[in-house]
């Protein structure tokens, strides 16, 4: 079972003018504390709306949600979505967690047996992040599971705790089963899992990589990096809701920037898929759903 | 001084402002691409556009006129009909296409009768260039076959080649009175300008 996934990770806030009135409404029940953050969450998500062709009013979405995720730390969110659901898609889950000291004892809460021996059979100075990252993976596969109302992360196991991007089951017999993948993404452990229904074959260790979900890690600020180098506008006017018509003074621009962005990283784009894009952020979730 | 008739002068204004507009598109494909044969070839074909841009215009002084200044852009209606180029595979299967037309366009003008000698000359030395032009592109194509698959770059440039005969059936009829010196019934207005 394949399943595309496409993370769009933002630092900024969503500008509140963009609110809609039930998004304002929202953040208005929010403490003034919590709502630099729900603003970049919600920065994160209409961008991937909008590139999925969803609808973009965001407090439509209720979380756990069967194609899209949400995860944030301090001052950043990541939204993650299946880019084309499979039929037996049953959930999407993703984590962020910056870098700290993990404590070592802490890992018996949601590591097995076979993890933590693999764990404890690294270098000593490579097993806080090691143990982080399997703690993300857990925290999505937590967070895809539909019905996770009476497992703790500790029933979630992968079948290779080393692998980058693996298969995991919660439970030895139970469904559904799980792909998951794991990147570092600016000085974070991004992970996003996928769950499916029906699958009756068990996912072998050393599945091919293809058959595990994949996340992309093409940020926002790198396409926006690109553009500010082939337009020759300053990147901090870059923002992911900047129309492409506000940065083209003429339609040929456009042609430049989008075969740089493909010469960049190294992918195709197609006419369709370039008439349904208005913004920025629109333009660097497709560049990080086709690379 | 010779004497031009009004369509001799526009159609060679015509033709200079077409290598301008090409040359203006290949300096931005140019400056897009990385480095590479096709970033040296390409901006090759620019500097070319510019070239005969220039020979159009010294030919047109030669004869004793200032060229005609020229209002709105062949590649406006072209980018209109084909809409804009998503990738650079279909960036080079419109130069193909335009090239095409292009040649076609200069050989009629050749064997138009009472072409003048300075004329002749001019459409000569250009098309030493485009023989080259249409080399380098379809060994481009070719090259990107990998890239894209076969079939598509087919069908990419089945649906340009389309596109370019509705723009210039658009255009013939616009402007084929003044043209209509060049002879035969199925006169081809193209664009000299490849884009």
């Amino acid at each position: 079972m394949t399943e595309t996934v496409l993370a769009v990770w933002t630092r900024q806030p969503l500008a509140t003018h963009t609110l809609t009135r039930r998004e304002r409404d929202r953040l208005a029940e929010l403490p003034r504390r919590a709502r630099p953050q729900w603003l970049v969450s919600r920065h994160a998500l209409r961008v991937l709306l909008g590139v999925l062709g969803l609808p973009r009013e965001t407090t439509g979405y209720a979380f756990p949600h069967r194609r899209l995720s949400l995860s944030h730390i301090e001052g950043a969110a990541v939204a993650a979505g299946a880019v084309r659901p499979a039929p037996r898609l049953a959930g999407i889950g993703v984590d962020l967690e910056t870098d700290r000291q993990a404590r070592v004892d802490t890992a018996r809460f949601f590591l097995d047996e076979h993890e933590r021996s693999w764990l404890a059979s690294l270098p000593e100075h490579a097993r806080p992040s090691e143990q982080l990252r399997l703690w993300t993976v857990k925290e999505a596969l937590f967070k895809a599971d539909p019905d996770n109302r009476h497992t703790v992360l500790l029933d979630y196991r992968t079948l290779d705790a080393s692998a980058r991007r693996g298969s995991a089951r919660a439970g030895p017999h139970r469904e559904p089963v799980f792909g998951y993948a794991s990147t570092r993404l600016h000085g974070a452990h991004l992970s996003v899992a996928a769950a499916f229904h029906g699958e009756t074959r068990t996912p072998q260790a050393n599945a091919p990589e293809r058959e595990t979900t994949v996340p992309t890690a093409v940020t926002f600020d790198e396409v926006a990096d690109r553009i500010s180098t082939t337009l020759s506008i300053p990147v901090e006017k870059l923002t992911p809701e900047t129309t492409l018509r506000e940065l083209a003074a003429d339609s040929f621009l456009l042609v430049e920037m989008a075969v740089d962005l493909q010469e960049e990283f190294d992918t195709i784009f197609t006419q369709d898929e370039l008439r349904e894009i208005t913004t920025l952020g629109e333009l660097a979730g497709l560049v990080g759903a086709k690379v | 001084m010779t004497t031009l008739s009004e369509n001799d002068l526009w159609l060679l204004s015509f033709y200079r402002s077409s290598e301008i507009n090409g040359a203006l598109f290949f300096g931005r494909v140019a400056r897009t691409l990385r480095g590479g044969p096709l970033q040296a070839d390409v901006t090759h074909h620019f500097a070319d556009e510019a070239n005969h841009a220039k020979y159009w215009t010294r030919c047109i002084e030669d004869l004793g006129y200032n060229a005609e200044k020229l209002s709105g852009a062949y590649q406006d209606q072209y980018l209109e009909a084909v809409g804009l180029p998503a990738n650079l595979m279909e960036v080079m299967a419109i130069t193909q296409v335009f090239e095409k037309r292009v040649i076609g366009q200069y050989h009629r003008h050749l064997r138009a009768p009472d072409t003048h000698p300075r004329v002749r000359q001019t459409i000569e030395t250009i098309m030493e260039d485009e023989r080259w032009h249409v080399k380098y592109v379809r060994d481009a194509l070719q090259e990107m076959a990998r890239k894209y698959g076969q079939q598509l770059i087919d069908d990419t440039l089945a649906r340009f080649t389309a596109a370019d005969e509705e723009v210039y059936a658009k255009t013939l009829a616009e402007y084929g009175e003044r043209i209509a010196f060049l002879g035969d019934g199925a006169v081809d207005l193209s664009v000299p300008g490849k884009a």
